[in-house]
């Protein structure tokens, strides 16, 4: 019998044909890539990832009277540095958005469109996604946001409650660590700790807000404090503070020996105790009048009847009050 | 109204005869309206309605005739050097189609280097105009109602032309001959398909009608095994009907050709016959899709 040679495709070809086909048939719309003008999209109101520089001060320059100038003036020079990447290749990857309204909403990629805004473009990739549900929503700008280095712990406990907030309307229920650790696939620790950030109270979200509090772990710590002397104690130097807080162990350290009483709780009063002899009296107004932060007020306490009992006690009494308003607490430590 | 796109990156696999074939056959024989469109810079699809003319700029370029209600004296064509071509919607200009010896047919030719100069365009948002611009086009509301079948013959290339074509169509055909080098084509197409179908809303899909097998000759066997083996790999997307290897169709592309259209044979011609039932199976896989 004679062998007639056959003629097929290469199954290479074969492959990428049959292959092509399937990924088509399965995954219509996507992808759902377009060039838009950039005038239909506006940034999302409620984003997690709060930027500080708004679109017109994109346009009309900052403010330096602006207690933000600082933080602003980074800003804009990241937005540059960006801007001056989309000049020489282009937006990269498409930005997000959702229709709202008779725009399109930015679901990821704020920075992207300002910074194509500074370079003057007129229209930029986008991937048109359904308009998400408020969870997912929260849920994709958390996944977007979170491994980006310079969000600060303050966006994200925002974007953290905006989730919770979501969840607890969708799903009827409060976040718990469980469902935090599920949804944002982190360790058990780091889900209890972003489940301390959720319960902290006011005082702690306000160092958070101003920045001074910018880590997850000690905001774990401060919340889960038993002692809450020494715990107001630590938010308060913390609010006194200049800087960001990177660690809490000599606060701790220091709270922990000495319970300082805040001056807010003034009834907490020491008795000093009684002297019986004059002189030893005399001796130890001598003895604190020559503290260098006391001298100056020696005058005060040159006519003292040290035979009236009346007029050393007023002398002494006088004394406190000066100490007291001369010490501060932090002096006391 | 719907837009078929014929497209295959190989030269030489019958583009322009299966542009013809449909644009002959929905206006002929369906007695709808027509709009073909010649998106390939060799101009060929547009000779066919059309006497077109040499480029004086440039060597085997053509350009379209002067467009027949062109009146150089009248003050409304003042800016107007009285040729119209589809290659305009690139370069902001009106596109006027010329009429044919097909009542319900018209032409938008094309204009060699205007369609090689936006072939060439490479500066990223230069590039995705191009891509929009057939489609913006296409959407008007003017050529919305004014026609019921747009044709549209593509260069051998998956440049930024076909991709506007690809991005603006509602159908995609592609002709093919069995062969391993078209068979590649068919693949290129496949994959523009692809993109474009992941690119598009769920509303507005991207109708595959299939591989059409072109110049196809019942002698040899390696275009019947070509055939068998591209049916193995996408079942779906295979035409039934062929288009055999005959002279005739090299007669009715002649110039001065009589009849000028294969619907004009007598219906007993076995060429006409074939054509007319590719013609249906198409029209056929189109009405799968409702778009």
């Amino acid at each position: 019998m004679s062998t007639k040679k056959r003629f097929s495709i290469s199954p290479d070809l074969a492959n990428g044909i049959r292959s092509t086909i399937q990924s088509a048939a399965s995954n219509q719309g996507q992808l759902h890539y377009d060039m838009m003008a950039i005038d239909m999209i506006e940034p999302d109101p409620e984003n997690p990832r709060k930027l500080s520089i708004s679109r017109e001060e994109l346009f009309n320059g900052l403010n330096q009277a602006d207690a933000q100038y600082q933080v602003k003036i980074k800003e804009l020079d990241a937005l540059n540095e960006l801007a001056e990447s989309i000049k020489r290749v282009g937006i990269r990857n498409a930005i997000e958005v959702y229709k709202e309204g008779p725009k399109y909403r930015i679901v990821s990629g704020e920075r992207r469109y300002l910074a194509a805004l500074l370079t003057g473009q007129k229209a930029v990739p986008v991937r048109i996604n359904q308009k998400p549900e408020e969870f997912n929503l929260r849920y994709t700008q958390w996944v977007e946001n979170v491994n980006r280095q310079d969000l600060s712990l303050w966006e994200k406990f925002n974007n953290l409650l905006a989730m919770a907030d979501a969840y607890q309307k969708t799903h009827q229920d409060d976040f718990n660590e469980r469902i935090l650790q599920n949804l944002l696939g982190v360790s058990t620790i780091q889900a209890y700790r972003y489940f301390c950030l959720l319960k902290a109270d006011e005082k702690i979200i306000q160092l958070i807000e101003s920045g001074k509090l910018n880590n997850l772990k000690l905001v774990q710590e401060l919340v889960t404090m038993k002692d809450k002397g020494a715990r107001n104690q630590i938010i308060s130097w913390i609010q006194s503070s200049k800087e960001e807080i990177t660690s809490l162990t000599h606060y701790r350290e220091v709270a922990g020996k000495k319970p300082i009483v805040p001056k807010s709780q003034t009834s907490g009063a020491v008795n000093l105790g009684k002297i019986s002899n004059v002189s030893v009296a005399k001796q130890l107004l001598e003895i604190l009048l020559s503290d260098s932060r006391l001298v100056k007020y020696r005058h005060g306490f040159k006519n003292i009847d040290w035979a009236s009992s009346k007029s050393v006690k007023k002398a002494f009494k006088d004394l406190f009050k000066t100490i007291e308003k001369e010490f501060s607490v932090e002096e006391c430590v | 109204m719907r837009i078929i796109a014929i497209v295959n990156n190989k030269g030489g696999v019958g583009k322009t005869t299966t542009s013809r074939i449909l644009a002959e056959y929905f206006s002929i024989v369906k007695k709808e309206r027509v709009l073909a469109l010649d998106m390939d810079p060799q101009a060929n699809f547009s000779n066919r309605y059309l006497k077109m003319e040499i480029d004086p700029y440039q060597q085997e370029g053509r350009i379209p005739p002067l467009h027949p209600s062109y009146d150089s004296s009248a003050p409304e064509d003042k800016d107007w050097d009285g040729r119209s071509s589809i290659a305009g919607i690139f370069f902001g200009e009106m596109v006027f189609p010329y009429s044919t010896y097909i009542n319900t047919l018209e032409v938008a030719p094309s204009h060699s280097s205007k369609l090689l100069l936006a072939e060439a365009v490479t500066r990223d948002e230069v590039v995705q105009k191009v891509y929009d611009q057939l489609s913006k086009f296409l959407s008007l509301d003017d050529v919305r109602h004014s026609y019921d079948k747009i044709i549209i013959d593509t260069p051998p290339s998956k440049g930024p032309v076909t991709i506007s074509v690809v991005r603006a169509a509602t159908d995609l055909l592609i002709p093919s001959i069995m062969e391993p080098q078209p068979i590649e084509g068919i693949y290129g197409m496949i994959h523009l398909w692809k993109a474009e179908t992941l690119r598009r809303p769920d509303h507005h899909p991207l109708n595959l009608i299939g591989v059409l097998p072109n110049s196809f000759d019942r002698r040899g066997i390696i275009h019947k095994d070509h055939l068998d083996s591209l049916k193995r790999e996408m079942p779906d997307y295979v035409l039934e009907s062929k288009i055999g290897r005959r002279l005739i169709y090299a007669e009715a592309d002649a110039d001065g050709a009589v009849p000028p259209s294969i619907f004009m044979y007598p219906d007993k011609n076995p060429a006409k016959q074939e054509v007319l039932s590719a013609c249906m199976e198409i029209e056929e896989r189109m009405n799968v899709y409702v778009n």
